[in-house]
């Protein structure tokens, strides 16, 4: 068995622009279909019960605005993204439970909409804005997210050629490499596990 | 602020200007202040452009005192752009400047008899206007830079560039900030057109030897103030979110809502939001300007500051910090994800003294009509620049999307009363479309913010599921929003006292600690229906019917992707939402 390719980097905190630049526009989380959104997010992410209630505000599912996320279900390659409170009419609107939801409600998504899945593995995309990015962010990627080698590829490059530097320590396949090495890697195309300790 | 200053353009001898108690416009601030003045003075069927129309500048209520959040201030007229009644309003110096000087109101009126240009100078000992034509078509920025040079630099302008000397449809007024750089702007509807048709290009105001404005209740006032602050700062929004990234934190998610007007409203997603998003923009802000570039204040006593300053890569300041409807306009709905280029046509929106809502939107029907392609960033910028130069083409842009459009026989033109669509499509945020569609202002965003809906109470209590609810809600909406217009307050204030109950009761008590007044909560929503229905009646009696309170119809039959929603609000549900 051939072991999946893995990179484990650790980084100062001040590398913030890898976590925005990374969760704006979604890393992979391995799962299962048909596990409730709150089960992902508490129970297997770690996230608390507080912090969903509290500061995750805006929630989409495929797009979709989720009021409920004990009750919206994980569908097969699902795009879920989080955010905290939003400004702005739009972003009171596209609050979970609202006082505005109705504004948005040809896109929110729907009890009805949920399909009965089966529990067969997937790998979700996880998209993080704002707050909720800066907060769980560092979390997430010490407990290890997946990334296509192409989208790797350009995270790094967005980095800048003095970003390796700073980094404490890089190990690609489990052996260590220099970190100005980084940037010489030939990424596979398939998932990489990339883990960011702090 | 006890009197009005009115400059009467017209006068036999060369302009006039006197000073006037506030007479029936006793107690009135802001938007409150500036639509009962247009209502009251100007024909509604005058030329927006010609001697009968008058431009009103009022500080808000609360003005020049000490209450947080209260330099905005509000500028009415007969609209160029749409043939109604305008309120833009800005941040900026001048509010707590004019209003510390006793001004409640400056009225412009008449016009000039010939092209003279105007300067005006405001200061303790009164007011004094001048021809200056050595001011003839400077940009904002130059002028600044040259009445700096002239009274120093603790003075505040209100001004326009070459787009408002050239009456355009999309002209603005300048107002500086606190760094006495003319980014803040009163956008929407043309008003520095008719700031250019007055004949004055700046007024320079001089606060030295004034001093703060004193509350009736000082304990009252100094309470109510501490609290309402402290409700601002423990708010995730007010306290956290806009400081940290500004009103660009939207990008993102408006874009995964599919609401994310894309090339000409095309499309609901922009493939390029990622680059250009709030999170994006202030890391690169802080990254170039130090710590801190993407946190700043748009005015004195600004306790939110969702401002921010953006440097280029030499560290070379190039203009504030664009808003997200700007981020928007000149970003994804021209299909340009670079901030250093959007930040760029930011900066000339504002030295030209042009709405970057207007403009963008402008560039993407023309962009539509073939005359660049979406991406095309340079093009964008040449584009701009023919509206500073004056071109034909340049002053066919610079009438706004609703001319560009017509000009070039364009059908998707994204308007409404003649006024472009802000960053927010309106079929998959219908009640965001009920509000563009019926406000008196055209397609306005900030017209019916999320400002207290319940709490006010306005029209009784809204049940959100029913299938009424969004007419309701945009309603309400609106009369609040109307009311927060007149106190001089910004309105992003709305969050923390959507939220917090007694956040909202720390801003009555602030009003009431000020003015010595016992309003109550139903007396603020009855200001805002008050400032709706002479709004409603001015555009009537200018011949504004119930078929102007609706979107373009290729709304109601493009579907918009990824959700493929239509805008399917009834006629009737709209003609609901002004039945008070």
């Amino acid at each position: 068995m051939t072991a999946k390719p893995s990179l484990v980097i650790t980084a100062p905190e001040s590398q913030q622009l890898f976590i925005t630049a990374l969760f704006g526009t979604g890393v992979g989380i391995e799962t299962q279909v048909g596990i409730s959104l709150s089960a992902l997010l508490c129970d297997q992410l770690g996230v608390s019960r507080d912090y969903l209630d509290q500061r995750i505000q805006t929630i989409f599912v495929n797009g979709r605005t989720v009021d409920h996320p004990d009750r919206a279900l994980i569908e097969k390659d699902a795009t879920v993204a989080l955010s905290a409170a939003m400004p702005g009419l739009v972003g009171a609107t596209l609050r979970k439970e609202g006082l505005l939801a109705v504004f948005r409600k040809d896109i929110s998504q729907t009890d009805e909409k949920q399909t009965n899945c089966s529990r067969n593995d997937t790998m979700i995309t996880l998209k993080l804005f704002n707050l909720v990015a800066k907060e769980l962010g560092p979390s997430l990627l010490e407990r290890g997210v997946w990334l296509k080698g192409s989208q790797l590829a350009r995270h790094i490059e967005r980095m800048g050629e003095n970003a390796p530097a700073a980094l404490g320590s890089v190990a690609w396949n489990g052996r260590p490499i220099p970190a100005d090495q980084l940037r010489a890697i030939q990424w596979p195309a398939s998932w990489v596990n990339v883990v960011v300790h702090a | 602020m006890d009197k009005i200053l009115r400059i009467n353009m017209s006068a036999a001898s060369g302009p006039e200007i006197k000073t006037e108690p506030l007479g029936p416009y006793s107690g009135l601030g802001g938007r409150a202040m500036t639509s009962t003045v247009v209502a009251k003075e100007v024909p509604p069927t005058c030329h927006p452009l010609g001697t009968e129309n008058k431009l009103v500048i009022a500080p808000g209520l609360l003005s020049g005192s000490a209450a947080a959040m209260s330099g905005r201030i509000s500028v009415g007229c007969k609209s160029p752009l749409t043939g109604g009644i305008k309120e833009a309003n800005s941040g900026g110096q001048p509010s707590q400047m004019l209003a510390r000087l006793g001004y409640a109101a400056l009225i412009l009126e008449g016009a000039p008899k010939d092209d003279t240009l105007y300067k005006v100078v405001i200061n303790k000992d009164g007011a004094t206007i001048t021809p200056d034509s050595s001011l003839k078509m400077l940009g904002n920025y130059d002028l600044v830079e040259k009445i700096k040079g002239e009274y120093g630099e603790k003075v505040g302008c209100i001004s326009i560039g070459q787009a408002g000397e050239m009456k355009l449809g999309a002209a603005s007024i300048a107002f500086t900030d606190m760094e006495q750089r003319p980014t803040r702007h009163a956008g929407r509807g043309g008003v520095g057109a008719v700031m250019g048709s007055k004949g004055i290009k700046v007024i320079v105001i001089d606060e030295a030897g004034s001093s703060m404005r004193q509350p009736q209740n000082p304990e009252k006032f100094k309470a109510a103030n501490k609290e309402f602050v402290a409700g601002l700062r423990k708010h995730p929004v007010t306290g956290q979110g806009l400081p940290a990234y500004g009103t660009n934190v939207l990008t993102n998610v408006v874009n995964e809502a599919g609401a994310y007007p894309t090339h000409n409203f095309k499309e609901g997603q922009f493939a390029g939001a990622a680059n250009i998003s709030g999170e994006t923009q202030a890391e690169l802000e802080n990254s170039r300007g130090g710590e801190g570039s993407a946190t700043h204040g748009c005015h004195r006593g600004c306790v939110i500051r969702c401002s921010g300053t953006f440097f280029d890569k030499n560290g070379r300041f190039v203009s504030k910090q664009p808003e997200y409807e700007t981020v928007w306009a000149h970003g994804g709905n021209c299909g340009i994800d670079d901030l250093d280029i959007i930040a760029k046509l930011d900066r000339m929106d504002d030295d030209y003294g042009l709405d970057t809502i207007e403009m963008g939107a402008t560039i993407a029907v023309a962009m539509e009509a073939g005359l660049a392609n979406f991406g095309d960033a340079e093009a964008a910028i040449r584009l701009l620049e023919e509206v500073g130069k004056g071109t034909p083409l340049g002053r066919i842009l610079g009438s706004g999307a609703a001319v560009t459009g017509k000009v070039f026989g364009v059908e998707r033109v994204p308007v409404v009363k003649g006024q472009s669509m802000p960053a927010y499509d309106p079929r998959a945020v219908k009640g965001m479309g009920v509000t563009y569609a019926t406000t008196t202002m055209g397609a306005d965003h900030t017209a019916g913010y999320a400002v207290t809906a319940n709490l006010l109470g306005v029209g009784g209590t809204v049940d959100p599921l029913s299938p009424k609810g969004q007419i309701e809600l945009s309603r309400n909406l609106q009369v609040a929003t109307a009311a927060i217009d007149a106190t001089g307050m910004c309105l992003f204030i709305a969050f923390a006292i959507l939220d917090q109950p007694e956040t909202f009761q720390s801003l009555i008590d602030l009003i009431n600690g000020f003015t010595g007044l016992s309003l109550t909560a139903d007396d603020v929503s009855d200001l805002g229906k008050t400032i709706l229905k002479q709004e409603r009646a001015f555009n009537a009696e200018a011949g504004f019917t119930k078929a102007h309170d609706r979107l373009p119809t290729y709304l109601l039959k493009e579907a918009l992707p990824p959700h493929n929603v239509t805008f399917d609000v009834s006629d009737a549900e709209l003609d609901e939402v002004f039945n008070f």
